[in-house]
């Protein structure tokens, strides 16, 4: 999770105008609050482990060259997994629609409890899995809301489309992913 | 009561340990198993990819970030100035192309004066003594039949051929 954000702390908004006015120190705080919620979107989208890094950095490169385009309707974080997303669809279309998770992107078991990782382990597998056959939209909304608890109205903002049927997506989502459960 | 609804809308705040489950969400949890297993996928999805993200270094992506930011900008910059220049260039062209050559401007021939134009090699005039002259010209400009000044042609009707050539022989010397 990323760290949180005291109430003492500049605002996201605040940073990137400082970051326009030309503090790079901004520019840190920014990526310390929100490298690890892209980090983890990407992979939930389909990335490689192996992969990550290298995309993180590309998402918050294209961030920071036009952030004079976020305009603060949805959140910063929002309008960066956006970025992110984008991002992996162009991946994926220069990887000529390859699948992007490999066998060795399992997450391997720890020694605490090895019977129980292993099925947390598979679980998280299938959810991945069906979380690159979900169509696109869907599959934001849904991550937008369970992995960063966003709003209706944020996502909505963030990926165009309305609150009401960002609703829609989400319940579409979670019910195709707990078949693959079952 | 606790809906499935209710709970739904919960779960990923729970899931990211903002709030936790009342007593009553709990007991609803145990018994419904399509809550359940929406609880199982949530708390799931949401820790996707923690371990990995954890790994990543804050300070390391920052400097790879900006440090990309700042190259990108430093080959605007020279792209800028290399077009600037290019532009200062064609223009300068342009405005040489336009104003032409730097040398002063072609001059205007002088019309030849006419004289140089109207001269009629006329040797036979050479000899003549200028009151002379002056007579031939005005006789060549008075009118056809008038007597010419210092040329008495009153009598030359009376005179003969050889009488003729010898006025003519005195007037051409």
């Amino acid at each position: 999770m990323s760290p949180p954000v005291r109430a003492d702390e500049p605002s996201d908004a605040a940073l990137v105008a400082a970051y326009r006015s030309g503090d790079e120190g901004a520019a840190a705080e920014l990526v310390r609050r929100h490298l690890g919620a892209i980090g983890r979107f990407l992979y939930a989208s389909g990335a490689g482990r192996s992969d990550v890094e290298d995309l993180v950095q590309e998402t918050l490169f294209r961030a920071f060259r036009k952030v004079d385009s976020w305009r603060g309707d949805a959140s910063f974080r929002s309008w960066l997994l956006t970025i992110a997303g984008n991002l992996l669809r162009d991946e994926y279309r220069r990887r000529k629609g390859r699948q992007m998770i490999s066998i060795e992107d399992r997450d391997l078991p720890d020694n605490a409890d090895p019977e129980a990782d292993l099925a947390a382990n598979e679980a998280e597998r299938r959810i991945r899995q069906g979380l690159t056959t979900l169509p696109r939209l869907q599959r934001e909304v849904f991550l937008l809301r369970a992995q960063e608890g966003r709003e209706y109205g944020d996502i909505a903002t963030a990926l165009g489309t309305t609150p009401g049927a960002a609703r829609v997506h989400y319940h579409h989502a979670v019910k195709r992913l707990k078949e693959l459960l079952k | 009561m606790t809906t499935c609804e209710q709970l739904s809308d919960r779960m990923p705040a729970v899931a990211r340990g903002q709030i936790g489950w009342s007593a009553e969400e709990e007991s609803h949890l145990a018994t419904c198993a399509e809550c359940r297993l929406e609880w199982e996928l949530i708390s799931a999805a949401s820790g996707l990819g923690r371990d990995l993200t954890a790994a990543l270094d804050p300070h390391h992506v920052t400097e790879r970030v900006l440090g990309r930011l700042r190259a990108e900008r430093r080959s605007r910059r020279r792209r800028m100035g290399w077009a600037v220049a290019g532009i200062a260039t064609a223009a300068a062209v342009a405005l040489v192309v336009w104003a032409g050559p730097l040398r002063p401007g072609p001059r205007i021939a002088a019309p030849p004066p006419v004289a140089d134009v109207a001269e009629i090699p006329l040797p036979e005039l050479d000899s003549l003594a200028t009151p002379e002259l002056e007579a031939v010209l005005h006789a060549l400009d008075a009118p056809i039949g008038t007597s010419v000044e210092g040329v008495d042609s009153s009598g030359l009707d009376d005179l003969d051929t050889r009488e003729l050539q010898h006025v003519l022989d005195r007037l051409e010397g």
